[in-house]
């Protein structure tokens, strides 16, 4: 996958307030106004970043956890972590 | 038989409860008495494991409840992590209690665990620098003090609106009336322990003393106690690291041992094994002083009044000279803001 993620490693911010929910995972960065929202498998994508994970791991692992193909899985989670990255949810290191 | 069921749900993981089961009545209702007792998070937390399975739309119900609890706490720490940077900037020693703390602190995932203010406790020779500073940060209070010094010798707490629609109570001591003035403020200090936040070390009391202050706020706080509260109180019970016989000394150091033992009584509703501070608790005898001292929190009508007479009686005489004036003769704001005359004032503080 190409992308300015692709090579990085990836991890959520250790400087959010968040909850778990039902339905996925909310999460307030500091200063924002608002609460984002993780929907769905937002949760398992949350969990799994707990430590900073590669990229290319993190999208085999749910590749494995949703019997998906981790192609698949890379081109549509590439614009949500950088979307997180952008709203200070998730932080990029190489 | 929505009650019982609430009680099997406040137990929910406690060691020899059962579990709950099928919802006994309309999920609208339930989600209105859950949320009422604080335990919507707790519901949530049963349907995640699976123990509890619902039609999607009773799901959904719930969920919808569960995030706007939750979205409203993570506003409230928002705003509690602002406060705190407001007193430390003033150098005021600060320490957060119930909601916050207990959510990180005591329960197995802070999603179960719901609130509606933030409580910050500082001591009473900080009280005024900290609401001063607290106003320059925009806070202000819903109700004018009833004397230049009551706030810092005199009152539980002074509740502070923040921004938005959030609430901030400072608090001087842990209880309204006698015996939160009998407590040793000065121990509340001690041995902080520590909650992350935001990835920030917050200041907060040792579980010991939390659990006194839960036992102490269930006995004395609302008339019918929350049964997220009772939770609270059960699931500090179990905690091995608290010395249960240096926790009681503490509350008899205090003269609160009579409202500590009521407070834990109230978790036997919650069906789990008893503890070995809950069986202390269940023991316990209540002297004839404390049984006047209780009396004053029993019901609502005429509560204020009942406490106020009942702090007299614990205070030193200097004090209550200066208490017994801001009762009677509480500043011109005050009064105003609660539309009395100096007149009307003097003629509702009567005993009875």
């Amino acid at each position: 996958v190409t992308s300015p993620i692709a090579p990085n490693s990836v991890v959520r911010r250790g400087d959010v307030l968040w909850r778990a929910t039902l339905n996925g995972v909310l999460i307030r960065p500091p200063g924002a106004d608002e609460v984002v929202k993780l929907a769905g498998t937002g949760l398992a994508l949350w969990a799994e970043l707990e430590q900073p994970t590669h990229f290319s791991d993190l999208c085999a692992s749910l590749a494995a956890g949703h019997r998906a193909d981790p192609n698949q899985i890379a081109a549509d989670l590439m614009p949500v972590i950088v979307d997180l990255v952008e709203r200070a949810v998730m932080a990029v290191s190489p | 038989m929505v009650d019982a069921w609430l009680n099997v749900l406040a137990g929910y993981g406690l060691p020899g409860t059962l579990a709950p089961t099928g919802l006994p009545t309309s999920s609208s209702e339930l989600v209105f008495a859950a949320s009422k007792h604080k335990l919507i998070g707790v519901l949530a937390g049963a349907i995640a494991d699976e123990t509890i399975t619902l039609p999607p739309d009773d799901f959904e119900q719930v969920a919808r409840a569960h995030e706007g609890t939750m979205r409203e706490a993570l506003l409230l720490e928002e705003v509690l992590l602002e406060a705190l940077d407001v007193l430390d900037r003033a150098g005021i020693d600060a320490r957060v209690l119930k909601g916050t703390a207990l959510a990180h602190m005591v329960h197995p995932d802070p999603s179960e665990r719901c609130f509606g203010d933030n409580d910050i406790l500082v001591s009473p020779r900080d009280v005024d620098p900290a609401l001063e500073a607290l106003g320059k940060a925009g806070a202000f209070r819903t109700m004018p003090p009833l004397s230049a010094t009551y706030d810092r010798r005199f009152a539980k707490s002074v509740t502070l609106r923040w921004t938005g629609p959030t609430e901030l109570d400072l608090h001087r001591t842990l209880a309204a009336g006698p015996y939160g003035l009998l407590i040793n403020l000065g121990d509340l200090f001690r041995d902080p322990a520590e909650v992350l936040l935001a990835g920030r070390a917050v200041r907060t009391l040792p579980a010991d003393l939390h659990l006194l202050h839960g036992a102490v706020h269930v006995a004395l706080g609302d008339v019918d106690a929350r049964l997220g509260n009772v939770r609270d109180l059960a699931l500090l019970s179990q905690r091995d690291s608290i010395d249960f016989d240096e926790m009681i000394a503490t509350a008899e150091q205090w003269q609160c041992a009579a409202p500590v033992a009521l407070g834990l009584r109230r978790t036997a509703a919650l069906g789990h094994a008893r503890t070995q501070i809950e069986m202390w608790a269940d023991d316990y005898v209540v002297s004839e002083v404390d049984k006047k001292r209780l009396d004053a929190y029993a019901e609502r009508s005429g509560r204020f009044r009942r406490q106020a007479f009942a702090s007299w009686q614990v205070l030193g005489w200097r004090d209550r000279m200066a208490f017994t004036r801001a009762l009677l003769v509480p500043n011109a704001a005050n009064r105003a803001a609660r539309g009395r005359t100096r007149r009307s004032q003097l003629g509702r503080v009567r005993p009875g």
